[in-house]
Parts: structure tokens; C-alpha cells; sequence
């Protein structure tokens, strides 16, 4: 439900009170509605129309959780400018105030505004030790804050990177559990687990799993025991399996013989020689009680009802015997025995880790960052839940959650302890803010069902913000129309695939547009909003031609906009009818990953159109420059070792020529030369530190000079420079030079999850093409965006492990049977659908979109692609060879 | 009340993001917008980088290389199966390998692939010095029990596993050479010179192993010849061969073709043996010339090629999987990944390609290999 029509924005009229959903789609000014209701809840505004908490409030009061550290920063100081400006207001101080701060301002009478005033001020002092912050470290505050009643302990050391821990644990359970196995036990841990690093990738899914939806597993018992119980019992499954089948096939033979003999059946499909064979084949199978494999080809479907259908001339003829109906199920009954055990024994490694990862922090007090949650959720859960939750109410009776569409059960079961959502309390407020069309963070364990449950729990208070602030009209009339046709469609699933007849968890619901003051024009002609381009083709085109095709395309159109805004013909006209011409760092190029961007920056750097990659995945350490500067430091340190000498001074980076390299093994000075600078350097960072060391380096060896003629070479130098930060401040914790060697090179090697601060850096500022990943670009906006590879996926094929929504939760699938698979492919079309709105919602002005029928797509993607080519179009003018362009117009 | 854009604007400076942008040494007056004039850094080493470009003039080329001494089959072993590396070690005396700080911390849980072939290696040597009338299975036993016992292989359950699977196709492999070993049962007690020379490069070495078969009068001049190799692990993968494996029988077995005896090389691996047919003295000799005047060139400059990727273009034709085979694709590490030489000289197959000598080369190198008659030879008792 919408909020009723009223002349105040929403921010004005949102009740202070209650626990209450505001749905923000994309570009509708939600940090400036949660700046607004931080103010009004400073003044206690709103008790003309009920909509007031019960007391005035201060910064330390109210909570405000979002995502990360950078969002964090941002919103705490758009609150602070924003209570800062609002002061202003009532002070009379701004000529032409914000229009939402005036109609404020007019709630109250004149005689108030300058004791509001000073609140106000007050408040936009107070900002440093404002309550805003991301969910763990302001779980991690609770426990510390609170810890008698959390029962946690009072120092902690927070642990960022447990994996060596980790690592170590699963070696212990593979000590314990595997080495004293016994018989084919041990051959069934080899063939199904290997070694320890194995064990661990495996088990990795089971750890981060919420719920333990094993079976029945006694915990206690050995590895051994477990084998021997789960194999026997899989061997007397297998027994009752093969049992009845000795007599079967010598019926079935009956059968077929007599029906080959009157020539009943279709001879192709049924052969004495080829059905002999897998009868043949079913016997010896039925006869060794431990074979387990199944495999006798075709004959799996001929010899059920539907093969054998299919093969009788006379279908009213057709042979009835439990052995076709039992040959149907035998292929997934096998495959279940098999996964039952393994799943067990996984879930007993995973929870015999589990427990001892727990324990082994707890020895070190440390706490990992999950952790966080789970003791404080624990605690909550507790004998002393009650008693903790009231004192954290108490400490903040409101609470703002930004981003709430990538909040996972753990912290909604969290947020609902305290502040109990269904119970809509008014002496508290939790005001869940977040957007359903853009949870796009699955793969970080955000759950967008728990979101609907949210949803569900707060019916009758939901809010929306119904205006965007952010694109042109015709932008904002693009998109409505393109998710609405989806919506609308007779006996569809919504846009967001949520529909189920009349009830709709997830709605696209048209925003409305306040529109822009300038107008995207090229030659003086307005341009459409949305551009979608087609490779036409016979038959469905794979990945690769996609990527590529589009690519070429969508870079020979931008150096065409590019050439045309040189020529200041092609920009941005205002109202006065003043231009502002096209620069390259209006056009971003939303990507899915790094392979689609380089293709990009690829056909961009071949048409001299210079472009900059943002991503936030991709490690500073698994740069060449990372394994270069790796060389350095080992020849740093050992400056006598001829060959780690050589191999620095002979690494990409350095790049000195080769007739360099080789005068070193002539010139007997130049060498010791060389040996020299190197023990200069080894004193410089014992003495002043890596940085330093690096930086005399760099210097030495003209480097920056050098690597900026290479296309890369602003990229390689930005890596350095961020290698050298990096390594200065791991230093800082590390003993010795060997140490940080050896973290550099841990660092290089590892897997783990990139940091934070080891993701790249932005290699450049000016004015140049953007190519970002939809990830990255969430919140961020662009006056032309260009979705080349938007219909690229990946289809889920259930090799791995994958969650997918069950009765009310979310299931971890270690063996995907045809149903979750479906479902999984379901679930996985949904987000693509969602990344899809985020991407479409970038842009102010203009987007373009690359379409193409594309190989190995399951049939429910159709539904997306068909939605497009559904639109009214109109053929243009070819772009490139392959492919062609559609407009349409709004 | 003012308006206080313009003060504001005054009071900020906007700084570039990076310490080397050109903003801050331009000092040009079209840089002025939102306070860029105000910009400064005392970072003067970044100076430089906007100045002038840096004198490359010093980019010159190697000159032509003079090897000291005789280079002996090894040598050449060692170039044609990774040129450009050969030529950073040989050359420059670079070695790009950094594996010096590599502590293993654990026991063995498993084994990988090179350990199981130094250990297979070491099984081999022990049964092919043992008696030829001991019995293998014997041997094996002995020698690879010692290994459990020194730690090499897993614990527990884990080692008996393991061991067993090593030993395992040992057997046959070692009944195999046996059994040729009875067909060629004569062996030269001294070995044989092998000498070639093109330009300055001079070849030398010892062809030794030589056997004859019992059919022949071991006192026949022109009798045929054989050498018998024996290789840990397996030379086929799918319908390919595993070419970096036979690349060092088939250079001796071209050199020993060249001094003007008649021998064929038989290769007995784990899976399958078998046999580079004899060449012709003169056949045997121009592969020998091309590859010495291309060791002397391989000297002067890294030649843009890579054994695994000319072996899959000559087979294929196809710069598309030659390039997949190099760069790696989804699931495979591709060559230049595993060899941080090529990585420094041809960072991709477009480099590898870029002066266009590629085919010549993976021709002049691996041509003759690619076109080598190979015989398969039966194992007996070995199923299909």
C-alpha cells in the first residue's frame, strides 16, 4: 500500500514511531529522506498529526545502520550538513531555503524556531558521536557495551582473515577422523574427499549455512563409526534395490523375445542384440552386492511404460510389468544413496569444524567477523535476551536500517528481538529502508525472502517514495514502461517474478519524474531515452560472439557521441539553451565482470577512447606488479644472491631492455654497482620503512617515466603506489623483513576474499570513460550508460553447492535434483532481473541496451528478452555489420 | 547574507587523486578551474614524468651471441623445450623461479602431480637396475616401503593407498621393458660421439644406451639400432600427445639418427609404449641443422614461441586454440601462466604473433616432431 495523498512529501508525514518499511526505488532521494527524519526527530516534529516519537531525541540515540564503512561516512555527513542547514532555516539565514525545510520550519510557531534552532545545532555538533555505523561493528559495540549481559568477554581482538585458522581446524579433523579409518572406509574418504584442502572447499557451503537441514547425524561418533553404519546402510538400500531384479530381467526377456517374435515392436527401437545387452548388464549389476554404478546407456528410458510406448506398434498392446515402472525411479534412487552418505559424512566434518573453529577462537579471543552477529544474535536468544534487549531499546529507542534489501536472517532475527516488528511497539521505531528491486548481493549471503518477510511483518506500514529525482522524464517513462509491460502481462509473474495471482510480494510500481533542467540533445535533436540494439541472427549466438559484437558496437557509438560532443555537438542543453558539451566521463559502461570489461577497454583502447575500471572484487595482489615487487623485496634482503638479483632487475615491471641485462653479466663494476644500490635499498627500509625503499626505487629506475608509455602504465603505477601503502602498514604489525616477505607472498598466493583496501584503485581522475561493474555502480549515477552485455548469464547447473528458498527458509542443495535446480534457475533469473532494474536505473539521460538471442538459455529467460522485442520498434540505420539498432522512442 | 559559492570556492582546493597527475606540474592557466591553480605538490620526483619523454635510444639490440664452448644434447634438450626461457638462463643468466621460500609445514596429505612423478621416477630407476631375474613386484615393494618409511607419503591408510597406487602400474611398465630389452638384448658397452656444427655453433656429446636386436650377428656393420627409454607417467591425453614428455627422447633420438646409424627410440610410458621409427642419416641431419641455427638466434633474441602452443598450432591450424592453449581458458592454465619467462617477453598470444615469425618458428623447432612417424607398440596382457 502507498501513503495517502497528502501535499508534504512523505519525510514530513512518515509517523516517528512503530516499526515501518519505506520502499525507495532507484534515484528517489532516499539518504535525503533519512537525513529528513533524522531532523525531524531531533525537533520531535509531527505533533499536529500523531506522527511524533514521545520525546525529542539526540544524535547518540538514534541508530543508523547501512552497508559498509564508505556509506557510513557519507550519510553521517549528509546528516550533519543537513541538520547544520535546517539550523539555518530557522534562523532565517538562507534567502531561498529548501522547500521541505520551510514547510518544517512552518509547523511551528516563530516564537520556537530559535530555541529549534539551537536543538538543531546542537545535534549537528553531537555528529561525531552519532550512532551510525555498519551492522557489525555496531553489533561488535553492543557486545563490548553491554557484556555482562551479552556474557561475551570484555576484550576481544576482531580477527579479519581466519582462513590459516580454519585451514588448521580441518587438517585436525582430518588427523583425528580420517587417518584412524579403516577397510573401504578409507577408500570411500579417498574418492570422496581426497585430501584436507578438498575437505575444506566442501565443507565451506556447510559452515556459512544457517540452518543444519541434516538428517539425523549423531555428532558424537567417530568418522569410522558413521562409515561403517551409513555404508552398511546404503549396502542393505542397494540390496533391496537389486533384489527383485534377477527375476525381473528374466521376465522382461520373456517379453520382449515373444513381442520381437510376433513382430509387435518397432525393430529400430527394440533389438534382441541391444536389449539382451542391457538386461545382460542389469544381471551382473544385480549379482554384485556392492556395485553401486548403474549404467546400461539408452536402455535406462527404453525400458519404462513411455520407452516401451513409444516402441509398441499397437499401444492398447503395450506390456504391464513392475520392473518398467521400477527402471523409471532406479537412476535417482541410486543417486540418492549415494548422496545420502555423502552428505552425511560432509555435515559431520562440517559440524566437528564448526564446533572446534568456535572453540579455538574463543581460546584466542578473537572474534572473526561473523561473529559479531551470531554472539550478539545468540545473546539475544539467551536466558538474558530479554533483559539485554530492553537496555539496547532503551539506548536506542529509534532505529534506521539503510539497504535493507541485503539483510539476511541473522539480522533481521536480530533487529526483530529488539525492537519486535510485529508488535509495531510506539515506544520504540525501527524504520526498515531498502529497495527489493535492487538486492543484488545474493552471492554475499543477502536474502531478499527475508526482506518480503519483513515485508509481510510490517503489512499495513509501507511507505513509498514515489518521485525521481535522479533521471531525465523520458528516462524515468523508459523504464516504467519496460517493467510495467512485464508486470501487467496476463498470467505472468511480475516483473520481479513474485506474482502469484492476486498477491504480489514484490510490485514494480511506477515512480513519477521531477525531471531535469537539461536536455540530452545530439545536433540539436532530443534524443531518446532508451536505445535497445539487437544482433539479429538465425540461430542463437554464443557468449563470446555476444560479448564481442557488442562491444565493437557500443565502442564505435560512443567515439561517434564523443566526436560529435568535441564538435560541441552532442550534450547536455540547459533551459537557457547553453550547451554543455559531452565529455568521455558521462558515458559509463556497465559490465558483469572483468572479462566483459576488458573486451570493452579492449575495443575502446583501439579506438583511442582511454577508459578507467571500477570494480569491487578485483585484488591489488593478483596484479603482475604484485609478484614483481614480490622479486624486489627477496632481492632487497639478499642482495648477494645473484640470481634473486637478477630476477628483479629482470621483472616485467622494471622492463629494463634486454642489452641491459646482458652489459650486467659483462661489466664486472656495473654489477657490483647494482649489488650496491641493492644492500642501499636493504638499509632504507630497515632504517625508513618499505615505502620509502620502494619509492627511492621507483625514482631509480625512472619507472613512473617508463610505465606511463605503456597503456597500461597508469594502472601499473597506481598498483605500486597502493602495493607500497599496503605493505608499509602490514609492516607495521610484522616482525622483521622476512616476515613481510612472506605475508607478500601469502598474499599473492591466496584465495581468500579481497579486502576492502587491496581492492584496485582508481588508476585515474580525469576526464575518461568509465567501465564499471553493476555492482559497484549501485548508488551511483550517470548521464549515459550503455548495458552492452546486460543478457549475458550465467545458467546454475548445480555443480556446486547452492541455496535455494524452502518452506520458509533458505536450503543449502549439495545435490541438485531437477526440482531445485528449477528452482535455483528461478531464483537466479530474479536477480538478474534485479540487476538489470539497478543497471537500467544509472542512467540520467540515455541508455543503451545490448540484446541478443543467446545460446544455452533455459526457457524462462525468454521471458526478459521477449519483453524487449515486445516493445514497439523501429528499425535505424545499421551500426556495425552485425549488428543492427533499434530505437525506441518515448 | 552573502552568497557563499564564490568564498567557498576560494577556500577549497579540488586535488587530482593520484600524486603523478599532470595537474599539479602544468601549472597551466586551463587548469585554473575550481582552484586548480592553487594546486602544488613537493613531490618533485613525479616532475619528470611530464617533462620529456624518457631516452629510449638505449633500446638496442643484443649482439650476436658467441657461445664459448661445444654445447652438448642436453643443452639443446633443454632450449627446444623452453626457448625463451633458455634464453633469459643462458644468456642473461636470469632465473625467474622463486620458490625459495616455500615451507611446507604439514606431512603429505596427498600427493600432486610432481611429486607422484618424482617418486614413480625413482620406483623405475630401482626396477630397472634390479636383477632381470628379480622379481619386480619384489622390488617395488622393497624400495617403495623405504619411501613410507622416509615420510613421503601420506600417514596411515592414506600411505598404504597410496603407495599401492603407485606401484600399481609400475609393473607392467617394467615387464614391458623387459620384454623389449630381451628383443634388443645387446648394448653397446661404449658410447658413440655425436658431433655437428652449423656457423659457430658447435655440437658434441655421447650417444650411449645403443642396443641391437638377438636376430642380428652382432658383428654386422649395418645392423639396426635401439634405444629404450623409460618414462615415468603417461604420454597420451585423449587423442593428443603429452609432447613436452617426448620432446627429450626425440632429440636424442634425431641426434643418434644423425652420426649415420639406423635407430629407432623406443618409449615406454605408464599407459602405452612406443616407437619413433628410425629417420635417415640425411633427414636426421637437416633437423639437426635447422635447430643449431636456431639455438644460435634463439641466443641472440627470445624467439616468440612456446613448445605446447606450436605443437597445438601445427596440429590444428588454428591460432584460436593456439592462443586458448596459451593464454589458458576456463579451467586451464595456460602456458605462458606456468612460465614467468614468457611472461615477461610475450605476455599474450598477440605478442607471441606480433612480428609474425611464430609459424616459422614452432615450424623450424617442433615441424619435424608434429610430422614424426610414431609407432604404437601392443602391450601384452594388457586389456583393450
Amino acid at each position: 500500500m502507498s501513503h495517502s495523498e497528502s501535499t508534504q512529501p512523505l519525510a514530513l508525514t512518515f509517523p516517528l514511531h512503530g516499526s515501518r518499511l519505506i520502499e525507495a526505488s532507484a534515484g528517489t532521494g532516499k539518504t535525503y529522506t533519512i537525513a529528513a527524519l533524522y531532523v525531524r526527530l531531533i525537533l520531535q516534529h509531527g505533533e499536529h498529526n500523531k506522527a511524533a516519537f514521545n520525546r525529542p531525541l539526540l544524535p547518540p540515540e538514534i541508530l543508523v545502520v547501512t552497508f559498509t564503512d564508505a556509506a557510513t561516512q557519507e550519510l553521517r555527513d549528509r546528516i550533519r550538513a543537513k541538520l547544520v542547514e535546517a539550523a539555518q532555516v530557522f534562523r532565517d539565514e538562507i534567502s531561498q531555503p529548501d522547500a521541505l525545510l520551510s514547510q518544517l520550519r512552518a509547523d511551528y510557531p516563530q516564537a520556537q524556531w530559535a530555541a529549534c534552532a539551537q536543538r538543531l545545532d546542537q545535534a549537528a555538533q553531537w555528529m561525531d558521536e552519532a550512532a551510525v555505523s555498519t551492522i557489525h561493528s555496531w553489533c561488535q559495540r553492543m557486545l563490548r557495551e553491554h557484556a555482562f549481559d551479552s556474557g561475551s568477554l570484555f576484550t576481544q581482538t576482531l580477527e579479519t582473515d581466519h582462513s590459516d585458522l580454519l585451514a588448521l581446524v580441518v587438517k585436525d579433523y582430518w588427523r583425528q577422523h580420517c587417518y584412524p579409518l579403516q577397510g573401504h572406509n578409507v577408500l570411500w574418504a579417498l574418492e570422496h574427499w581426497q585430501q584436507p584442502a578438498a575437505l575444506h572447499s566442501k565443507i565451506q557451503p556447510l559452515l556459512h549455512a544457517q540452518s543444519t537441514a541434516s538428517t539425523a547425524t549423531d555428532y558424537q561418533q567417530s568418522l569410522n563409526q558413521l562409515l561403517d553404519s551409513a555404508i552398511e546402510a546404503q549396502q542393505q538400500a542397494l540390496a533391496e534395490l537389486k533384489a527383485p531384479w534377477p527375476a525381473w530381467t528374466q521376465e522382461l526377456r520373456d517379453i520382449l523375445d515373444q513381442a520381437v517374435a510376433a513382430k509387435a515392436v518397432n525393430g529400430r527401437m527394440i533389438q534382441t542384440a541391444r536389449y539382451s545387452g542391457w538386461l545382460d548388464k542389469i544381471n551382473a549389476w544385480a549379482a554384485d552386492p556392492k556395485q553401486l554404478k548403474f549404467d546400461i546407456g539408452t536402455g535406462v528410458t527404453r525400458l519404462t511404460p513411455d520407452g516401451l510406448h513409444e516402441a509398441w506398434k499397437d499401444t492398447s498392446a503395450v506390456p504391464q510389468h513392475p520392473a518398467l515402472q521400477a527402471m523409471q525411479s532406479l537412476p535417482t534412487e541410486l543417486d540418492r544413496l549415494t548422496f545420502a552418505l555423502d552428505e552425511q559424512a560432509l555435515w559431520h566434518a562440517a559440524h566437528w569444524v564448526k564446533r572446534r573453529f568456535h572453540l579455538e577462537k574463543q581460546q584466542r579471543a578473537q572474534m572473526g567477523f561473523d561473529d559479531m552477529l551470531t554472539r550478539l544474535d545468540q545473546a539475544l536468544q539467551g536466558p538474558n535476551g530479554q533483559r539485554l534487549a530492553q537496555v539496547i531499546r532503551l539506548q536506542f529507542p529509534i532505529a534506521m536500517i539503510d539497504e535493507f534489501q541485503d539483510t539476511d536472517p541473522l539480522q533481521y532475527r536480530i533487529f526483530d528481538r529488539i525492537y519486535s516488528i510485529t508488535d509495531n511497539r510506539d515506544d520504540c521505531g525501527l524504520f526498515l529502508i531498502g529497495d527489493p528491486k535492487q538486492a543484488i548481493y545474493s552471492f554475499r549471503g543477502a536474502d531478499i525472502h527475508t526482506y518480503l518477510y519483513a515485508r509481510r511483518a510490517t503489512t499495513g506500514r509501507h511507505y513509498n517514495l514515489d518521485t525521481n529525482y535522479r533521471s531525465s522524464a523520458a528516462m524515468v517513462a523508459a523504464v516504467n514502461q519496460l517493467f510495467k509491460l512485464a508486470e501487467d502481462r496476463a498470467n505472468s509473474r511480475g516483473a520481479f517474478l513474485f506474482k502469484q495471482q492476486d498477491n504480489n510480494d514484490l510490485p514494480f510500481i511506477p515512480v513519477h519524474a521531477q525531471g531535469r533542467k537539461e536536455q540530452w540533445t545530439v545536433a540539436g535533436q532530443a534524443q531518446p531515452a532508451l536505445s535497445v540494439w539487437l544482433i539479429e541472427s538465425d540461430q542463437a549466438i554464443s557468449r563470446e560472439q555476444y560479448i564481442e559484437a557488442m562491444a565493437a558496437s557500443s565502442a564505435s557509438e560512443i567515439v561517434r557521441l564523443l566526436n560529435l560532443g568535441l564538435q560541441q555537438q552532442a550534450g547536455f542543453e540547459n533551459a537557457q539553451g547553453q550547451l554543455q558539451a559531452l565529455q568521455p566521463n558521462h558515458i559509463a559502461v556497465l559490465v558483469r565482470d572483468l572479462r566483459e570489461a576488458q573486451a570493452m577497454r579492449k575495443h575502446l583502447a583501439q579506438r583511442n577512447v582511454r577508459s578507467v575500471y571500477l570494480s569491487d572484487k578485483d585484488s591489488v595482489f593478483d596484479s603482475q606488479e604484485a609478484q614483481d615487487v614480490l622479486t624486489w623485496l627477496w632481492a632487497c634482503l639478499t642482495p648477494d644472491n645473484e640470481r634473486a638479483l637478477k630476477a628483479a632487475l629482470a621483472s616485467s615491471t622494471l622492463a629494463l631492455p634486454l642489452s641491459e641485462l646482458e652489459r650486467i653479466n659483462q661489466d664486472e663494476l656495473l654489477w657490483e654497482q647494482r649489488v650496491l644500490q641493492f644492500q642501499a635499498y636493504c638499509a632504507r627500509w630497515q632504517k625508513q620503512g618499505v615505502l620509502p625503499m620502494l619509492r627511492q626505487m621507483m625514482h631509480d629506475f625512472a619507472l613512473a617515466q617508463r610505465l606511463v608509455q605503456r597503456p597500461d602504465g597508469e594502472r601499473a603505477l597506481t598498483n605500486l603506489l597502493h602495493l607500497a601503502e599496503l605493505l608499509q602498514q602490514a609492516a607495521r604489525e610484522l616482525d622483521g623483513e622476512f616476515a613481510l616477505l612472506r605475508y607478500l607472498q601469502t598474499a599473492c598466493a591466496g584465495q581468500a576474499e579481497s579486502a576492502q583496501e587491496q581492492v584496485l584503485r582508481l588508476e585515474s581522475d580525469e576526464s575518461l570513460v568509465r567501465v564499471v561493474t553493476i555492482h559497484k555502480s549501485k548508488g551511483l549515477e550517470y548521464p549515459l550508460v550503455f548495458l552492452p552485455f546486460i543478457c549475458g548469464f550465467r545458467a546454475q547447473d548445480g555443480k556446486k553447492p547452492f541455496m535455494i528458498q524452502e518452506d520458509q527458509q533458505r536450503k543449502l542443495i549439495l545435490h541438485a535434483e531437477q526440482q531445485h535446480l528449477e528452482q535455483a534457475e528461478n531464483e537466479r533469473l530474479g536477480e538478474d532481473l534485479r540487476l538489470l532494474y539497478v543497471a537500467l536505473t544509472r542512467s540520467r539521460h540515455a541508455c543503451w541496451i545490448g540484446m541478443a538471442d543467446l545460446k544455452k538459455r533455459p526457457e524462462q529467460d525468454i521471458c526478459f528478452a521477449s519483453e524487449c522485442t515486445r516493445l514497439p520498434t523501429e528499425q535505424c540505420p545499421t551500426l556495425d555489420q552485425q549488428c543492427s539498432s533499434a530505437q525506441l522512442v518515448y | 547574507m552573502v552568497d557563499e559559492q564564490p568564498v567557498l570556492d576560494a577556500l577549497t582546493t579540488v586535488h587530482p587523486l593520484q600524486p603523478f597527475s599532470q595537474h599539479y606540474f602544468s601549472g597551466r592557466a586551463d587548469d585554473a578551474k575550481q582552484g586548480a591553480s592553487a594546486l602544488f605538490t613537493y613531490a618533485h620526483e613525479w616532475a619528470a614524468l611530464h617533462q620529456a619523454a624518457v631516452d629510449e635510444g638505449q633500446l638496442t639490440e643484443l649482439a650476436s651471441f658467441v657461445p664459448s664452448s661445444k654445447i652438448s644434447p642436453h643443452m639443446l634438450q633443454r632450449f627446444l623445450a623452453n626457448p625463451v626461457q633458455y634464453f633469459f638462463n643462458e644468456r642473461l643468466k636470469v632465473y625467474f623461479d622463486q620458490n625459495e621460500l616455500e615451507v611446507f609445514e604439514d606431512e603429505p596429505f596427498a600427493l600432486d602431480g610432481l611429486q607422484r612423478f618424482n617418486l614413480q621416477h625413482q620406483l623405475l630407476t630401482a626396477g630397472q637396475q634390479a636383477d632381470s631375474q628379480a622379481d619386480l613386484t619384489e622390488v617395488l615393494q622393497l624400495h617403495s616401503e623405504k619411501l613410507q618409511r622416509s615420510g613421503a607419503l601420506p600417514m596411515c591408510a592414506f600411505g598404504e593407498l597410496a603407495r599401492a597406487e603407485l606401484v600399481e602400474p609400475l609393473v607392467s611398465q617394467l615387464e614391458d621393458y623387459r620384454k623389449h630389452c630381451q628383443a634388443w638384448p645387446y648394448q653397446e658397452d661404449n658410447p658413440r660421439i655425436i658431433e655437428s656444427s652449423v656457423g659457430r655453433v658447435q655440437l658434441e656429446g655421447w650417444l650411449s644406451g645403443l642396443r641391437r636386436p638377438a636376430t642380428q650377428d652382432s658383428q654386422s656393420q649395418d645392423s639396426e639400432y635401439a634405444r629404450i627409454e623409460l618414462l615415468p607417467g603417461k604420454i597420451n591425453v585423449g587423442k593428443d600427445k603429452r609432447w613436452h614428455r617426448l620432446l627429450r627422447p626425440w632429440v636424442e633420438h634425431v641426434l643418434s639418427n644423425a652420426t649415420g646409424i639406423s635407430m629407432q627410440t623406443i618409449v615406454i610410458a605408464q599407459e602405452s609404449s612406443m616407437a619413433f621409427a628410425s629417420l635417415t642419416t640425411l633427414e636426421a641431419q637437416q633437423i639437426v641443422e635447422v635447430w643449431l641455427a636456431a639455438w644460435q638466434q634463439g641466443l641472440d633474441a627470445p624467439l616468440p614461441v612456446a613448445l605446447k602452443t606450436a605443437m597445438n598450432f601445427l596440429k590444428t591450424q588454428s591460432a584460436d586454440k593456439a592462443q586458448a592453449i596459451y593464454e589458458g581458458a576456463y579451467n586451464m592454465s595456460g602456458e605462458v601462466q606456468n612460465n614467468a619467462a614468457l611472461a615477461r617477453q610475450f605476455p599474450t598470444f598477440a605478442d607471441l604473433q606480433a612480428d609474425g615469425q611464430f609459424s616459422h618458428w614452432a615450424e623450424a623447432l617442433y615441424g619435424a616432431l608434429a610430422n614424426a612417424s610414431i609407432i604404437t607398440l601392443d602391450r601384452e596382457g594388457e586389456p583393450s
